[in-house]
């Protein structure tokens, strides 16, 4: 590293800005040159006072002026259930995109395996279960509409 | 440490702005409260008198009000805060004519004599004759300052904010802190 190279790194080494091998370099041009340490002295002297820059405050009733020319604009509209759902989806990706390939694939299992979860909806002499039941007596009590629910005689049932 | 409050900083931005998003206006107020110096201070070195300086922050955080919604998140608000504020400028000083190319070798201004350095001299003394020596600096110098010392910002969003390179913020901020040191022992030398 030589010294034009150096001296422009002595701000971002005082804020603590410079990374890995740059830094590493920095520093050992540094022990090596006295012209640079001295220019750090000087850069750690502007830098301090630096610091102690305060900007200029607003002019009093700055905020209540803005207010009085905000006042007539509409704030903005709380966003739609669509809106916060991307948003959510947007703010929670990762999980969100786990959750729904389980899902999917909790789905695909099951229909593939035909075992879809039904509750318990038995009464004597019926019960309910799906379409793995193959007692002929299943035909007599389908009911329309349920396409994957059967019902059969318990008593004949082959499951 | 430093880095622990620009976070903590970035989220209770990010918490107020959520909270106006979701219809809370007293939301906006708590970030005007926050940046108006800060923004203040960057309009009025665009603006020029304490007047239009004024108006153009204004005009400043009601754009920031008006697209608000426009806010993703990506950066943080305070650095989006910044870059709205230098666009809204940009094209002031565009309709008014004013616009000029700002210049790497401008010259630093004649610092009023008031500049002093006493280790005597009392804080808010100190902290006036500081800003005076800023306020004689060029423009792309000042901006930099204010991001980086007053609203502590890394050089990354500093970048960001005002649309230049990390190497570009980096030498103009390496310049600013020699000019200021150079002055400073002129000043000492004539003393």
């Amino acid at each position: 590293m030589n010294c034009s190279s150096a001296e422009n790194k002595l701000r971002a080494y005082l804020d603590n800005e410079l990374r890995g091998s740059e830094k590493g370099e920095f520093i050992v041009h540094l022990a090596r040159c006295k012209e640079c340490t001295r220019k750090l002295d000087m850069a750690g002297e502007g830098t301090a006072l630096l610091r102690k820059f305060r900007p200029q405050r607003a002019p009093e009733g700055f905020s209540k002026r803005l207010a009085t020319r905000i006042g007539g604009m509409a704030a903005p509209a709380k966003p739609s259930l669509f809106e916060r759902l991307s948003e959510s989806f947007r703010e929670h990706r990762t999980p969100a995109l786990v959750g729904a390939c389980a899902l999917l694939l909790a789905a695909g299992l099951s229909a593939i395996s035909g075992r879809i979860y039904q509750p318990n909806t038995a009464k004597p002499g019926i019960h309910a279960h799906n379409m793995d039941c193959k007692n002929p007596a299943d035909t007599t009590y389908n009911r329309p509409g349920l396409v994957d629910n059967f019902y059969c005689d318990a008593t004949t049932c082959s499951k | 440490m430093e880095n622990t409050e620009a976070k903590e900083s970035a989220e209770r931005d990010a918490a107020l702005v959520r909270r106006f998003l979701a219809g809370d206006e007293e939301a906006f107020s708590s970030l005007v409260a926050l940046y108006q110096d800060g923004i203040y201070q960057f309009a009025l070195w665009h603006g020029g008198a304490t007047r239009e300086a004024e108006d153009l922050a204004q005009e400043i955080f009601i754009e920031a009000f008006k697209s608000m919604k426009n806010f993703r998140g990506e950066s943080s608000f305070k650095t989006w805060l910044y870059g709205l504020a230098r666009n809204v400028c940009l094209y002031r000083a565009r309709k008014n004519g004013s616009g000029r190319m700002l210049q790497e070798n401008e010259e630093f201004a004649e610092v009023p004599d008031t500049f002093n350095h006493c280790a005597e001299m009392e804080r808010e003394e100190e902290m006036q004759s500081v800003r005076e020596a800023v306020n004689g600096m060029p423009q792309i110098y000042r901006e930099i300052i204010l991001l980086r010392e007053w609203e502590n910002m890394s050089y990354e969003e500093i970048a960001q904010a005002l649309a230049i390179p990390v190497g570009t913020v980096r030498s103009r901020l390496h310049n600013a802190t020699l000019l200021l040191a150079k002055h400073l022992r002129a000043q000492e030398a004539l003393a």
